[in-house]
Formats: C-alpha cells, structure tokens, sequence
C-alpha cells in the first residue's frame, strides 16, 4: 500500500484569511472574537456543514495573529489522560510555551451523550481557561451539547455559493494544468451542495489520473462518488466511535456491499492505526473476513451482525487512532486490472505448460524467470518469437515475459 | 511449431526409461509393468525436478514403442474447470477405445494434490468406472495431499531429490550436447542451488551460458540470484524490521504479478519463520497466526488479508 500522496484539498488548503472562500461574516467575527479575547472571555464555537472551511478558519486566524495551536478530534477529546496531560497544561500554565496558544477542538459532537467526563471537563475549561478556547461542530443543537451551547460564543459558517466553488475549481484547474471545461465544474458546485471539501475531492477525482474528461463521463463517475462520500461518512464514524454499538450501528447502516466495506476497513486500517494496534486490529478484519466467506458461500445471512461486529471490534480495539482522510481501497481499484492480468498469464502459461510439460506452480515459480532471464539474449528473444505462431501469444509473451523484463530495468 | 528444443530442459528430457539417472528402483519397476503390458494406475510422489513427469512420459513412450499420439494426454489438476475437463477426456477416451495390443490409454494428471477432497472423491468414482480403458498416473508434491481412497487404488511410486553426484553427471551430460564449456566451481554453485532438482540445475545452467558457450562460477552466482530471488524472506524481514508498508507490496506482487498461491507463499513463510533467529514466543505467536491464516484461505478467506495480519504479528511487539 503506498503513502498517499498530499490530496489537493490539502495542496490547495488556504493559507491566508484572503484565500479563505465565502463566509466572510463568519471571518471576520471569529478574527474580531480573537482580537479582542481576554481571560474572562468566553469560548467560540464555529458550527456549520462540512467543508464550508471551519477548521481552516481557526487554523488561518492562528498562524495570522501568532497562535501556536493545539488542535485535537473528538477521539482525542475523550481520552482523561490528554486532556489532563496536554490541554490542562497548555489551558493553564503560560509559561511553559513562549508563544500565546489557541486551543481547538474540532468534532465536538462526535463526543455522544454517555461522556459526560469529556463534557464535563470542557465546560470546567470555557469557565477557568487562560487561554482562548475555540471548537467546531457539524451539528452544535444535539440536546447533550446544550450546557457547552450556553457558555459560547456561537459563529455560524454557512454553504459556499455555487459561484465562488467554481471560481476556486477554475484556480486549481490552472494550477494543475488542466483544461476543464465549464459544465463540468458547475456539475460538480452543484452537486457539492455548498462543501468546498467535497468540490475539490471531486475534481481531483475526475482529473488527477486523466487529461481530459467528457460530461457523460463525469456524470458517471460523480454519481458512483455519491455512494463514496457516504461510505467515509461511515467509516468515520465507526472509526472514531466512543462504543461498540455505535460503531457497529454505523457500520451496519452502510449500503456498501459486506464485501466491499470489509475492503474500506481492509484498506484504511493501516493508515488508521499506529503500528502496535495494527496486528490486534487486522485480526479482527482477517476473522471478519473469513466470516463473510463463510456468510456468502452458504447463505448464513443472519450471520451477518457478527460480521459488523468484528469490523467493530478492529477499529476499537485501537485505543489511539492517526487522524486519516479515508481512501478508496486501492484493491477494487485495481480489482479489474489484476482479473486481467492473471487471465492473461494463465493464457500465456497453458501453452507453455504444454509444451514443457509442467504444472502451473512450476511455471510461475521457475520458468517465467527463467525465460526472462534467457530472454536477455538477443538470439534467443527472436528465436522463441518465431515459434510463437499465434499473435495473441506473441502479444502475451511481449507484455508478461518481455514487458516485465524492461519494465524492471528501468526501475 | 514447437519451442520444445529451445529450453534444454525440455530438449534433454529422457524420452525412454532407460535413459533416466538415478532412478533405478522406479525404472525396473516401470519396465516390468512395459514387459507385461499390464500397467496399474499410479501415483508419482515427490518435490519439483525429481523426474515424475519424465518418468510418465518415458513410460508411454516405452509402453507405445514411440507410436504415442492420442494415447495419453496430460492434464493439470489445478485448471479451473477441474474435474469436469478431466471426466469429459476420460468418456472420450473410452469412447474411442486403443486398438493396438495395448487396450487402455493413459492419463497423466499433474498437481493432483492440488485438488479439492471433493474433485478427488469424483475423481475417484471417474477412475473406477472407466478402469477398463484408462490408466491413471497421478504426479503430486505431497503423498498425504491424496486422499485414502485414492491412494489405495494406486502403485505409489517415491521420488526422492537426486544425489549431487547425478545432478552433476546430468547437468555435464547437457553442457557436452550444447558444446559448452565448464569450470569445476561453475558446476558446484549448480549443484548446490538445485538441491536434488534437476529441472532447477539445467535451467540454471542454460540461463547463465545465456546463448554463450561458456559458464563459469559467477555466471551461475548471478544467475541463481535472479532466478530464485527471496521474495518471501525479504517481505517477511521487512515485517520484522515494523516496515508494514513495504512488507504488503511485496506481498501484492507476489500474488497479484507473480500470481503465486497463497498457499505455497504461506508454506514458504513458515519454513524461513522456522529458520529466523527471533524471540521464541514471538515465533510461537507468528507461527500460530500464519496457521490459522492458512486455513481460512483453504476455506474461501482472502489471501491478500489473511497474509497481511501474518505480516501485523511479525511487525507486532510480543505480547506479554
């Protein structure tokens, strides 16, 4: 699995408050908070849809007015001995940092109604903190978040309108060299619905592996993205999920195929997972695993819930989890290609298993190196390609012997 | 037209028994079975390049004096449409009875330890009702990878690795025929990296000649090196270095490019594990889960996940 390469939401993340698209209300009033903030202050909370730019908000006002900041998600909110030992000391003790701090947490209401011990502790920092105190939610009007409601300063951010997405699309199409055509990036603002996060996922998408993309193609594409942007959804909620039952709920409320989502966790949980959770982790993506085998194989249906919960149970049994944007499994991917492949070498070797008299391990094994290594000879090379009367063979020997051969000199 | 002659493999394969090295057991046996024309159904037993299927073919040939066209036929038991292929060239077969003195045909099924249970037990059923026409030999890596049934309705025939001694008289045998010269350490690095297969020693030492006339002890060392690189070993010290990352694409190209099974990367896992030098319990732990990891693939689980959570428990600290 390689490391992902930085996405274009982060290439292209703003880094002044002027790059900062839409919301200028929210801008400003958040800037002026800041500005004018003092002891007995009250905290912020900047609440609104996805990607319309709250964490980039905090994070730009910060670096503007020289804050260093803390930042944290809700599943680091809820551990006692972060809160006691990082925040607590950055929210009252000064001079342990020689430059003014800025506390956020981001998520806020990732943290459910049972925790109240995180709640609790937020409500203690808004009243005594020493530092200015500053947080982030989708959804701030769920009834256990009333108490934190009460003590804040709301700032709403709102949807970002259709024409200013095009805009910034049409800034990273120049950027990245490409030439995208207009109905295209009004598909995608459209279909957006205001979230500049998802805009840019969209057209990275669309034409981080490709030049040029015609309508009806992006259209197809964009609308298999849908079901996408509700698996991360998903994902993420069940990854940060506080319980057992939250998570499996999660998971199971996924429209993915059992198979599919098992490749989503397959895939993520690496990335997810630093490196001495991985093995309790994926041990229970690998039972997961054999369940749905099972599951399918001899229609075992009700079986299913299990398989939920052991995918549950990977993402639980890791107590401290990297932050991650999830990606597409690079197995379905490359599901296509690799049926291909091996279609093609099992073409390839039954007619050499034919006339070498061997069996497929063997083969694959010992003589495809073999001949690639022969292959080296000039004489040789030509001499086999002439045996070869089928062009289809020929073709087959050109990409799996020789093709792998200069495919791997240059590497 | 045939690429046969081009790999010496295939261009020095004894095509009669007797031309066959160390395998004089086997050989009378098979030739009294030639004398009396009465041939049982068999089963070859042994690791790669010990001569199983020479010896099938060297047999029909004997059996058929030469004459062998469409009276045998080799099939691969691992093909995807198993045993369906193999029960509609038996009715073939039986359809079209030999009329020379010899009244059967004969079957050469390679891999056939790569079978389902399943597949064997129609395999078995196949072998029965059309005894009369056909004769099996099955070739297989791993006696115990056959069922009993089977088993007992063959003469098992074991084929154990060839003594350094005939790998060296057979490797020279080729390098006189192709007219290619030799030093003494070249055919001793041959030796020692075949150990006892023979397959091995002259593909080996066709690939370091490489269309020359000449191998010398660093053609061969370079050669050894490409052709039997250590995949498995590296994949598994990449793990064991916490290089989870760089231990899965090595494991992706195993199986996805290479298009190996997870069950021979698994088996050769678990013999490198055996040799490592590392904590015992976190031997125990890995050995363990590359167990379960195994089964579950024989039950239908994915190779690429199964695999990958062996990898975990060897990048994992040993749980106390």
């Amino acid at each position: 699995m390689s490391i992902p390469q930085l996405s274009w939401v982060e290439k292209y993340k703003p880094k002044t408050l002027d790059e900062i698209v839409g919301n200028d209300a929210a801008k400003k009033d958040f800037l002026d908070w800041l500005e004018k903030w003092d002891e007995r202050g009250k905290a912020a909370l900047l609440h609104g849809p996805p990607g319309v730019g709250k964490t980039v908000l905090v994070e730009v006002a910060a670096s503007t007015l020289n804050y260093r900041l803390i930042e944290t998600n809700a599943s680091e909110t809820r551990k006692t001995d972060f809160l006691e030992n990082v925040i607590k000391p950055a929210a009252f003790n000064r001079s342990l940092f020689s430059s003014k701090v800025l506390i956020f947490f981001d998520e806020i209401d990732g943290l459910s109604s049972e925790e109240t011990g995180a709640i609790n502790f937020l409500l203690e920092l808004i009243e005594s903190s020493r530092v200015p105190i500053v947080m982030a939610a989708n959804d701030p009007w769920a009834p256990h978040l009333h108490k934190i409601r009460d003590k804040v300063y709301m700032i709403p951010l709102h949807r970002i309108r259709s024409q200013s997405i095009i805009k910034r699309l049409r800034d990273i199409c120049r950027a990245e060299g490409i030439r995208c055509k207009q109905e295209i990036l009004v598909m995608i603002a459209e279909r957006s619905e205001g979230d500049m996060r998802a805009a840019i996922e969209d057209l990275e998408l669309l034409y981080s592996t490709r030049g040029e993309v015609s309508v009806d193609e992006a259209e197809k594409i964009l609308s298999r993205r849908n079901v996408e942007r509700n698996i991360f959804e998903i994902l993420r909620m069940a990854a940060y999920a506080s319980t057992f039952e939250r998570a499996s709920i999660s998971l199971s409320s996924s429209e993915e195929k059992p198979e599919d989502l098992l490749e989503w966790v397959f895939e993520n949980i690496p990335h997810l997972s630093p490196r001495q959770w991985l093995f309790p982790a994926l041990r229970y993506v690998a039972e997961a695993d054999m369940l749905i085998r099972q599951i399918s194989k001899n229609s075992l249906w009700r079986l299913l819930p299990n398989f939920y919960h052991k995918l549950s149970s990977a993402f639980l049994v890791i107590p401290q989890k990297n932050r991650i944007n999830f990606s597409f499994p690079n197995r379905i991917k490359d599901r296509f290609k690799r049926i291909q492949h091996l279609k093609n070498l099992r073409e390839l070797e039954s007619f050499f298993m034919k006339e070498l008299h061997t069996g497929r391990r063997v083969f694959r094994r010992e003589f495809i190196q073999v001949l690639r290594y022969l292959s080296r000879d000039e004489d040789f090379r030509s001499r086999m390609l002439s045996r070869l009367s089928d062009s289809r063979l020929r073709e087959l020997f050109n990409s799996i012997i020789l093709g792998e051969e200069t495919h791997r000199r240059h590497a | 037209m045939s690429i046969s002659d081009l790999l010496w493999v295939e261009k020095y394969r004894p095509k009669t028994l007797d031309e066959m090295i160390d395998r004089e057991e086997i050989v009378t046996r098979l030739k009294a079975f030639v004398k009396t024309g009465n041939v049982p159904n068999m089963l070859f037993v042994g690791p790669p390049g010990t001569g199983k299927t020479t010896a099938a073919l060297a047999l029909v040939n004997d059996l058929y004096q030469g004459s062998t066209a469409g009276k045998f036929m080799e099939l691969n038991a691992s093909d995807e449409r198993g045993i369906n292929t193999i029960r509609e060239v038996v009715k073939d077969f039986a359809r079209s009875r030999p009329s020379t003195e010899v009244p059967f045909k004969i079957l050469i099924l390679d891999e056939s330890d790569n079978m389902t249970q399943d597949a064997q037990q129609a395999l078995r059923r196949i072998m029965e009702r059309y005894a009369s026409v056909t004769r099996f030999i099955l070739l297989a890596n791993y006696q115990w990878g056959i069922i009993e049934p089977i088993q007992s309705r063959c003469a098992v025939f074991r084929f154990p690795p060839l003594g350094p001694e005939y790998i060296r008289e057979g490797v020279i045998r080729v390098l006189e025929k192709e007219g290619v010269s030799w030093t003494e350490e070249a055919i001793e690095e041959i030796v020692k990296a075949a150990r006892g297969d023979m397959r091995k020693a002259i593909n080996i030492a066709q690939s370091a000649a490489g269309g020359l006339k000449k191998i010398t002890g660093d053609s061969v060392r370079q050669v050894v090196g490409v052709l039997h690189p250590k995949e498995v070993e590296e994949m598994i010290m990449d793990a064991l270095k916490g290089n989870f990352t760089s231990a899965r694409k090595r494991l992706a190209k195993l199986l996805y490019d290479d298009g190996l099974s997870a069950n021979d990367i698994l088996r050769e896992m678990n013999s490198e594990l055996m040799s490592l030098e590392m904590d015992e319990k976190k031997r125990l732990q890995v050995v363990n889960v590359l167990g379960e990891a195994n089964f579950r693939v024989a039950m239908g689980a994915d190779a690429e996940i199964q695999i990958s959570t062996v990898l975990a428990a060897l990048a994992a600290d040993v749980q106390k």
